[in-house]
């Protein structure tokens, strides 16, 4: 996982899989940025090829706390196999998706 | 090689460092079996269907105890794959099929191996649970 900040954005780039082997050290980091005062979230997903129920659950978790600092998380760049999970469990109405992290940004902006 | 009936079989512990390599094993069946052409497709729902399969047999069938074995059979023949994931729980609770709520954390596992298989079928042999998911294209 890298982490880029675009002005008041951190765009997070997850590579590789978020499952139950992962999942743990990816919400620990994540709510580390989130601690560190970042409220305004990019998940870069153009290097994700595979999430499972636990790492959706988790981001779901992430979304409720920065919600909760008038913040949001806005996801970025899934592979076709990511995209077809978070429309079976229409988590892509849930999280605002974008083709890319520079639009991903472009939406907090609005 | 034709694809008639190709089964393997492997015993893990209750360790989710395997899951990973449960994905692959899943992809390379579908490749030893000589069934690409029928499978390649579905090769990513088949790999979540049994990752969410072995998640629930680690933590909820096995308690998260590691030493604890699951056994994972995956039988690929013309136009059926199934896999089998046996824990040492005692069975599942008789649960909802629906999408969870969407702010929901749990829930999706189950909602997505029914999504993707064709039927899904929990049994109790022998002290050990029996979970098997068959799909036909």
């Amino acid at each position: 996982m890298t982490v880029e900040s675009r002005g008041t954005v951190q765009v997070v780039r997850c590579s590789g899989s978020i499952d139950a082997d992962t999942v743990s050290a990816f919400k620990k980091r994540m709510l580390e940025i989130i601690a560190q005062g970042s409220a305004h979230l990019v998940m870069d997903f153009s290097t994700l090829h595979f999430i499972d129920s636990m790492g959706l659950g988790t981001l779901i978790s992430l979304l409720r706390t920065v919600r909760g600092k008038n913040g949001d998380i806005k996801i970025a760049s899934m592979s076709d196999d990511v995209k077809m999970i978070f429309q079976i469990t229409r988590l892509d109405r849930l999280f605002d998706v974008a083709p890319d992290a520079t639009g991903a940004c472009e939406k907090f902006a609005r | 090689m034709s694809a008639v009936t190709f089964t393997t079989e492997l015993i893990i512990s209750s360790d989710t460092r395997y899951l990973s390599f449960l994905r692959q094993w899943v992809g390379a069946a579908i490749v030893v079996s000589g069934s690409a052409h029928v499978f390649s497709a579905v090769k990513a729902k088949m790999s979540l269907a049994l990752i969410e399969a072995v998640d629930n047999a680690i933590y909820h069938g096995n308690r998260g105890k590691r030493h604890l074995p699951i056994v994972i059979r995956l039988l690929i023949r013309k136009n059926l794959m199934r896999m089998v994931i046996v824990d040492c729980g005692s069975g599942m609770k008789k649960r909802s099929r629906d999408l969870p709520t969407p702010l929901a954390t749990h829930g999706r596992g189950m909602f997505l191996i029914d999504h993707f298989m064709t039927s899904v079928y929990s049994c109790v042999k022998n002290k050990r649970h029996l979970l098997t998911l068959t799909y036909k294209p």
